[in-house]
């Protein structure tokens, strides 16, 4: 089984490529991405600051390198562990079949 | 100072009791205490050893003090006053640093771990998530999304920072020195503080129970009144069918639905059908943000949506949480052309059991056959893609929540 991990409509998605990029700064918990109307967050956490590197690619990609496993959350969703390992940060995908286009979901 | 090494049980019965009293304080509508805050607000300054400004300036939504704010703090930069970013930046952190932080490191000091732990989440992380994560994160995200461009657009300052703000009452159960955690050590417990720091924790204290948002600056101090009106779900979300959620005096304010911002003219369309809930599904499939669509859903009625549009059922799939084997149904829709879809066209819908609030969820997909497939199409992209079996083989609870 591909290796994938969702939690919402945010999909953790196991990536076994080498991550180039700029590092974000954290403190142990980093928000992977934040409702526009509703201020919920999805947040991954991890012991320490050093457990974890968020990485922002060129492209704007978002990866994750978890040094231990990390736990994410959000409001309106269980809690979830996420192994450590390597992942790159995406959103699930719906059609608009008024405007016949395919989008990521937005929230 | 004395360590708290033990709660004895009549203070562990004391700590719904003042989560419950600091929730109250935290969502307080009506009048502004100003006279307290003129009180308390300079002592901060002081304490944080900085000279109170003169000008106080008390506004009537924190969208008036955002803008105020950053256009003050503009025009006394261009009249070369010392007031520029990084000086706001410094007072408020001054503000909330020497004053918040010491008493916050006092407390801790004094306190053993295990009973700090304990407070921390029965009364300041409860306190925090229903006035500050319910309340203050709207208030602060729609300010956000309106003032940013706004005044960056009008004053071309990219510096410029609204949200140097302190939250006053929102901020009762924030996370330095929490006026909620702090005083159920020294009113509860009887923590004896030095005269120093007691003092700082009274003031900001007294500051966080008197007003809302304050824009601490070098040169003036902005101070917001209270919201005349927070209404709230059984869950304590921000929700209103009647009016906006959360008002302040000027009028200014939002309409939320269960959590969920929405723009006037949308939030009215919505609630107009909340007696037939018959809002037409055409319109609610149409909303792109999809949580603002799936309370829409709820003015509106699926089944009759379904029977409307003469759709047809093309599979059908159910997953089970692990944990306490909780049902999430999946169903494949296929509608047909006619006067709502141009051209045939299928809808994954599917009932979310797992989530706080039982929510539908209905969201367009190419024109699959079985539901896994449908259901994997959504998770994959240009770069990532899974089979349906990875997306059947997906757990709740262990793949996905």
């Amino acid at each position: 089984m591909k290796k994938l991990y969702a939690h919402g409509d945010i999909n953790i998605e196991v990536y076994e490529g080498e991550v180039k990029g700029e590092k974000v700064n954290h403190a142990g918990k980093f928000v992977l991405a934040e409702g526009e109307t509703s201020g919920h967050k999805h947040v991954i956490t991890t012991p320490s600051i050093d457990d974890m590197d968020v990485i922002k690619s060129a492209d704007g990609g978002m990866f994750l390198v978890l040094r231990v496993d990390g736990i994410v959350t959000h409001e309106e969703h269980a809690p979830m562990a996420i192994p450590k390992g390597t992942y790159r940060i995406d959103r699930e995908r719906e059609v608009d079949h008024f405007s016949k286009t395919t989008r990521k979901v937005l929230d | 100072m004395k360590k708290i090494t033990a709660l004895t049980p009549e203070q562990e019965a004391m700590l719904p009791v003042w989560r419950d009293k600091w929730i109250e304080i935290g969502l307080k509508t009506g009048n502004t205490d100003w006279e307290t805050f003129d009180k308390y607000m300079p002592v901060c300054y002081q304490k944080a050893g900085l000279v109170y400004p003169k000008k106080v300036i008390r506004v009537s939504s924190p969208m008036v003090g955002a803008f105020a704010s950053s256009i003050a703090n503009k025009i006394l930069k261009e009249r070369g006053s010392h007031v520029v970013d990084d000086s706001v930046r410094a007072v408020n952190g001054a503000v909330e640093g020497v004053v918040q932080g010491v008493v916050q490191g006092a407390v801790h000091d004094a306190v053993a771990d295990a009973f700090d732990v304990a407070v921390r989440g029965s009364v300041h992380d409860v306190v925090g998530g229903v006035v500050s994560g319910a309340v203050g994160d709207a208030v602060r995200g729609s300010v956000h999304d309106v003032v940013d461009d706004a005044v960056r657009g009008a004053v071309r300052d990219a510096k410029i920072s609204w949200h140097y703000w302190l939250g006053g009452q929102f901020w009762v159960g924030g996370w330095w020195g929490s006026p909620s955690f702090v005083s159920f050590f020294t009113d509860v417990c009887k923590l004896e503080l030095s005269k120093d720091i007691q003092e700082r924790a009274t003031a900001y204290r007294k500051v966080c129970e008197s007003v809302n948002y304050i824009w601490a600056n070098s040169d003036f101090v902005m101070v917001c009144a209270r919201p005349s009106k927070i209404s709230k779900n059984t869950e304590g979300r921000l929700h209103s069918d009647t009016d906006m959620a959360i008002k302040y005096p000027d009028g200014w304010g939002l309409y939320l639905l269960n959590g969920i911002r929405f723009d006037e003219k949308l939030w009215k369309r919505i609630v107009s059908f909340k007696d037939s809930k018959d809002m037409p599904f055409d319109e609610i499939l149409k909303i792109a943000d999809v949580d603002q669509r799936v309370q829409a859903m709820k003015y509106g009625n699926v089944s009759e949506f379904i029977k409307h549009a003469n759709a047809t059922k093309v599979d059908q799939y159910t997953k089970y949480r692990l944990e306490d084997n909780a049902p999430i149904n999946y169903y494949l829709y296929e509608f047909p052309s006619g006067d709502i879809f141009t051209e045939t066209v299928h809808y994954l819908i599917y009932d979310d059991t797992v989530l706080l609030d039982k929510k539908i969820h209905m969201q367009g997909v190419p024109p699959f056959k079985t539901v896994p497939e449908a259901g994997a199409w959504k998770r994959s992209n240009d770069v990532f893609t899974i089979t349906p079996e990875d997306w059947e083989n997906m757990i709740i609870g262990v793949h996905q929540n």
